[in-house]
């Protein structure tokens, strides 16, 4: 039952701002998802809630402690940073002395490998795993301690479709049972089935702070795409029954405010000929470009 | 098990199961009996056209402990190591989030790089020792007995401070995180301050020089042989080598605690 606070939390590297005064509770039983495009300063966020970065300014605490001053850290916070490891040592090796470190049962061991799948391969060098296998080892590392909060960075990044529905299972088990789940990631669809609430951020600032439902009513403002011979016509009876219409691509009208039904209705009323009607739902992909738009470092095609 | 305990464990764990652990251990007491080894050999097949001076200047305990400058080479490597192999790897981070009070770390890490050393240093300095003394033997050369008080306490002093230079590597290469840079840091500072001294005033080389950590661990090991020359006295030379330890470690404490990991 560990409530995340930030209060202001910023960090600067010489003139360059990854984290700039952000401020929000992470609370437990929900999958909290950690959203922003790369280079949003995510990954410097979590590094600071373990204690790895220190702030420039503000604080991030657990229940009102900083992680350097928990006594038994993995049990609390399991976290997978940078699932790349390179390392002659075997799966069981590293498991070993992280066990070892953090005070755990060597027992943890076998347990965590079987649960993310790697048991089979625990004897293997952890050098050679592909990125699936070492975001799996990243996990099992996380879920060595069986903590109170899972802080994970990137998580999917790698994992099969499979994988990711594992992982999603995974999570939303731990939030059920009360726990606190983080999960950062760049793609909203891998949030949009697991996360139950999203922080996004972009550019170090926090862009938004709300529940999945609340996002996506607020994301998905849908539309229709009109095209008719009689555009004229038809836009002034639209406008007459309410709607907003604005000029699409190619003549088209995008109308806002009536539904695809009704809209045919009027045409039909009118005696106006319609060759298409296209109700068109913005998916949340798009409204989190919308949203991150401004925020996003370096976009394709436009000079700096 | 208390928390210095588990990370000790850990810190054993990675260091013992690098490879490079492993063969730097060996090739420590191999190369160091072996270079000893061919020495006293040499020695031993030349003996006899030695002058006179020389036969009497002999001294068996300081020169089967030649072999040490090799090995120390090679422990130095060890302790670097134990602290750079987690930057190259980036396994730094998994450690300073399992163990976030990083003061432990550092000293758990300390401990595991001194007791390699003091174990490999005290298998070194005893197989360095008996061997030359067999070969010196064989020539009929002057030969020393561990049962002498004098070539006991070269023996086991220089196994026990084999651990300072390894410790101290190791405080360096929490500073530098790069283990060229590191190597050479403490090349630099071993070989640079003694080899400056040819060139800096007579009073930096009677008053600086024994101060330095090599020349004040040899005036332990080494300073009551014949024909060594003379430095601090054994007690105030365990103070200066305690201190130079204590001015690393504290050292690469400030920075492993300030810095971004």
């Amino acid at each position: 039952m560990t409530t995340i606070e930030a209060r202001g939390l910023t960090k600067r590297f010489g003139t360059t701002v990854a984290v700039e005064g952000l401020t929000f509770d992470i609370r437990p039983g929900v999958v909290t998802g950690f959203l922003g495009p790369n280079g949003a300063g995510k990954s410097t966020t979590m590094r600071m809630i373990v204690g790895l970065d220190h702030p420039t300014a503000g604080s991030v605490l657990l229940d009102g402690r900083h992680y350097r001053e928990l006594e038994q850290p993995m049990r609390e916070v399991g976290a997978l940073l940078d699932a790349r490891t390179a390392g002659k040592r075997t799966a069981r090796q590293h498991l070993r002395w992280l066990a070892d470190a953090g005070g755990l049962p060597r027992g943890r061991v076998g347990e965590v490998l079987e649960q993310v799948g790697l048991a089979e391969v625990a004897g293997r060098r952890v050098g050679g795993f592909s990125l699936g296998m070492a975001q799996r080892l990243g996990i099992a590392t996380a879920l060595l301690g069986d903590p109170a909060t899972l802080l994970l960075d990137e998580p999917m990044n790698g994992l099969d479709p499979e994988g990711i529905r594992w992982i999603r299972t995974l999570l939303q088990g731990f939030a059920a049972e009360g726990r606190t789940v983080v999960v950062s990631s760049h793609l909203m669809h891998e949030m949009e089935e697991t996360a139950g609430h999203v922080l996004v951020i972009g550019r170090g600032r926090l862009i938004a702070d709300t529940s999945i439902a609340d996002f996506t009513q607020a994301a998905t403002g849908s539309d229709v795409h009109v095209r008719s011979p009689d555009a004229g016509a038809l836009r002034d009876v639209l406008e007459r029954a309410g709607a907003a219409v604005a000029p699409g691509d190619g003549g088209a009208l995008v109308v806002t405010g009536l539904l695809a039904p009704r809209i045919g209705d009027l045409a039909a009323q009118h005696g106006l000929r319609v060759h298409e009607l296209t109700p068109r739902r913005a998916s949340l992909e798009a409204a989190f470009m919308e949203l991150t738009r401004d925020s996003v470092d370096y976009r394709p095609g436009v000079a700096a | 098990m208390t928390p210095f305990a588990a990370t000790l464990r850990a810190e054993w764990s990675k260091l013992v199961s690098l490879r490079s652990t492993k063969i730097l251990l060996a090739l420590t007491v191999l190369l160091g009996v072996g270079l000893t080894a061919l020495v006293a050999w040499v020695a031993g097949a030349t003996f006899d056209n030695w002058d006179a001076a020389g036969r009497n200047e002999f001294e068996p305990i300081g020169t089967a402990m030649i072999g040490a400058i090799l090995s120390a080479i090679l422990l130095l490597v060890l302790g670097v190591k134990a602290a750079t192999a987690e930057y190259r790897s980036g396994m730094i981070r998994l450690t300073l989030t399992a163990t976030p009070r990083r003061r432990r770390v550092l000293g758990a890490k300390a401990a595991v790089v001194a007791a390699l050393s003091l174990v490999a240093g005290l298998v070194l300095t005893i197989g360095m020792f008996l061997v030359a003394q067999a070969i010196f033997a064989s020539y009929g050369m002057p030969s020393a007995s561990l049962a002498d008080g004098d070539a006991l306490r070269a023996v086991i002093g220089n196994g026990v401070l084999a651990v300072q230079f390894p410790v101290m590597a190791m405080a360096l290469g929490i500073v530098l995180r790069s283990t060229s840079g590191a190597v050479l840091g403490i090349f630099a500072i071993i070989f640079g301050p003694p080899f400056l001294g040819g060139l800096l005033p007579a009073w930096y080389g009677e008053h600086v020089v024994k101060y330095l950590p090599g020349a004040a661990s040899d005036a332990i090991a080494m300073g009551h042989l014949e024909g060594v020359a003379e430095g601090l006295s054994p007690v105030i030379a365990a103070l200066v080598v305690v201190a130079w330890l204590a001015v690393f470690l504290a050292g690469a404490w400030i920075v492993l605690e300030r810095r971004d990991a």
